[in-house]
């Protein structure tokens, strides 16, 4: 599967370059886009994130889509996405449906989507598969955490959407997705969550998730400021399944419940454009609450209430078609309401930095020709709290640079 | 001061502010006209409208007749209009319109390098609306006023 992928997009690639330059192919009605990336990753030896280099770097890093569309008549059409991504550890190039759905528009405000539908996270989650689409490598983690990639991006089920204009107060933008999230138990976001609850006691490993019924949300006010727009989006969701716990005394197995618990998401967005320079900033609120019970009495039941906090500022400008720059800061605190990290250091559990995460970024994004784009990055963090894997060994401060270069049509 | 009372008070200006602003300026002199297919039942429109329906998100001129936009590729013609009416560049209407077709949510609009076959479209195609550089021989279409 994954090289009939890669022989798709390849070949869809090579026939679009075949012709002038166009934004899609077009076969019979059915409009097709794909990219293809590849990157290099190197960290701080002992900071595994999100791709175990060792120090000496990783190309284990890609991502590969192609994507079909069709209009089935006025209003009416259908579409698809086939997707897979490396991370070493997880993704592995599986082929997945990324997304798939039929959309019928009404009218200017009213639409109906029913498939499997991308969640409107923040700025930056619908597109976030696309490096092309983007002025970054790694968007601000805790919104965009690259673990999630496989589970918390779209919904099964319906939405409906609409474009609402207030006159001279701009546009209000809607979308209301409910559904089930389709979290995969294999994959980066089972990893995270089992990580998440494993204890001293015992560690978990995910064997079977399922979701609630969900919620996505996302209301977008384009202001009548000129280039300035707003947006509240969120998602709401409970996801359960069973887990194999290994007891970190005797090293036994024991079967295990797990949830995780009746999770809101919350993200405030602000976005200014002005000409080639955009401004923007994100603040996200998580609250959700983790549990396990085990088959074995002699393990205590986990149970853990979680207040997330994260913000970013981020600025892009575009000097000119070929060259354009970026940077942003970023933070996340574990526990919003004890942000210096001392919630569970004072149980001689963590240390302080093991709560937070600070990134400062910068890229570089070069388009030296139509549909390649090439990017350069460096992060300086400090803090460990987004590394999942080697999380015991991670250093306080430490660097990620990455490279990667997209191919799209 | 929490996170979240600095972000209700941005928005409690912003919303001041933009009341306070008001329209923006209704003269744009410009080096382009905006045409339609003679069925569109519009004359007009005003800025905000033409932005919405560049952005893809007004789709319908009344409750019948759909629009369809097409987009020409010539170079300074493109700027000079994304930049005057729909506040973008042409690197950030492409990426606007690239997120709309990689999440399933639109087809992109066709897109002309000759002028004269953007028009020969828009003559042919119900509902269909565009713009050319003003001189432009347009005889089979209506332009639509900036109001």
């Amino acid at each position: 599967m994954n090289k009939l992928l890669t022989t798709l997009v390849g070949l869809a690639a090579g026939l679009a370059f075949s012709t002038t330059p166009v934004h899609a192919m077009d076969l019979g009605g059915v409009e097709i886009h794909g990219f293809i990336s590849q990157g290099f990753i190197q960290t701080t030896k002992e900071n595994t994130f999100p791709v175990s280099n060792s120090g000496q770097g990783s190309f284990n890093f890609n991502d590969f889509g192609i994507n079909f569309s069709k209009e089935l008549g006025e209003g009416l059409h259908v579409g698809m996405q086939l997707f897979a991504f490396d991370r070493g550890t997880y993704g592995k190039d599986k082929v997945t449906l990324d997304w798939a759905y039929g959309d019928y528009r009404l009218n200017d405000w009213l639409g109906f989507r029913a498939g499997k539908v991308k969640i409107p996270l923040g700025l930056y989650n619908e597109a976030r598969d696309n490096d092309a689409l983007r002025t970054f490598i790694f968007l601000p983690q805790q919104a965009y955490f690259d673990y999630e990639r496989d589970s918390l991006v779209a919904i099964l089920g319906g939405s409906v959407y609409g474009s609402v204009p207030l006159g001279s107060a701009g546009t209000i933008n809607y979308q209301i997705e409910v559904g089930a999230v389709p979290a995969v138990a294999d994959g980066g976001f089972a990893t995270e969550i089992g990580s998440m609850m494993s204890t001293t006691s015992a560690s978990l490993q995910i064997t079977d998730i399922s979701s609630k019924t969900s919620v996505a949300h996302s209301l977008e006010w384009r202001t009548p400021v000129p280039g300035l727009r707003t947006l509240f989006t969120g998602l709401h969701t409970t996801l359960s399944g069973k887990g194999v716990a290994t007891a970190e005394d005797d090293g036994r197995t024991v079967d295990a419940d797990w949830k995780y618990d009746s999770l809101h998401r919350y993200m405030f967005s602000l976005e200014y454009t002005y000409k080639d320079l955009v401004l923007s900033s994100e603040y996200e609120l998580d609250d959700y609450t983790l549990r396990v019970n085990y088959a074995d009495p002699q393990l205590q039941p986990f149970n853990s209430k979680q207040a997330t906090d994260a913000w970013s500022i981020m600025a892009t400008y575009r000097f000119n078609d070929w060259f354009e720059v970026g940077s942003f800061y970023h933070e996340v605190y574990a526990d919003r309401h004890h942000r210096d990290g001392s919630t569970f250091a004072n149980f001689g559990l963590f240390a302080p930095y093991n709560m937070w995460w600070k990134d400062a970024a910068l890229t570089l994004r070069f388009d030296p020709i139509r549909n390649v784009v090439v990017k350069i990055e460096g992060h300086k963090i400090n803090g460990t709290y987004e590394i999942i894997e080697n999380f015991d060994g991670a250093k306080k401060d430490w660097y990620l640079f990455a490279t990667k270069a997209t191919f799209t049509f | 001061m929490t996170i979240r009372k600095v972000y209700i008070d941005t928005i409690r200006t912003l919303l001041i502010l933009g009341l306070v602003l008001g329209f923006e300026s209704t003269v744009i002199a410009a080096d382009f006209v905006v045409i339609a297919n003679k069925g569109v039942p519009v004359n007009s429109l005003s800025k905000a409208e033409i932005q919405a329906i560049f952005l893809g998100e007004k789709v319908k001129w009344d409750y019948k007749h759909r629009i369809k936009i097409a987009i020409p590729e010539q170079g300074d013609l493109l700027k000079d209009f994304l930049t005057t009416v729909v506040g973008k560049t042409p690197s950030q209407f492409d990426t606007h319109w690239s997120k709309l077709a990689f999440t399933g949510r639109a087809m992109l609009p066709p897109s002309f390098s000759d002028m004269a076959k953007l028009v020969e479209f828009i003559a042919s195609q119900q509902g269909a609306v565009s713009f050319v550089p003003a001189g432009q021989q347009v005889n089979s279409v209506n332009i639509i006023s900036i109001k």
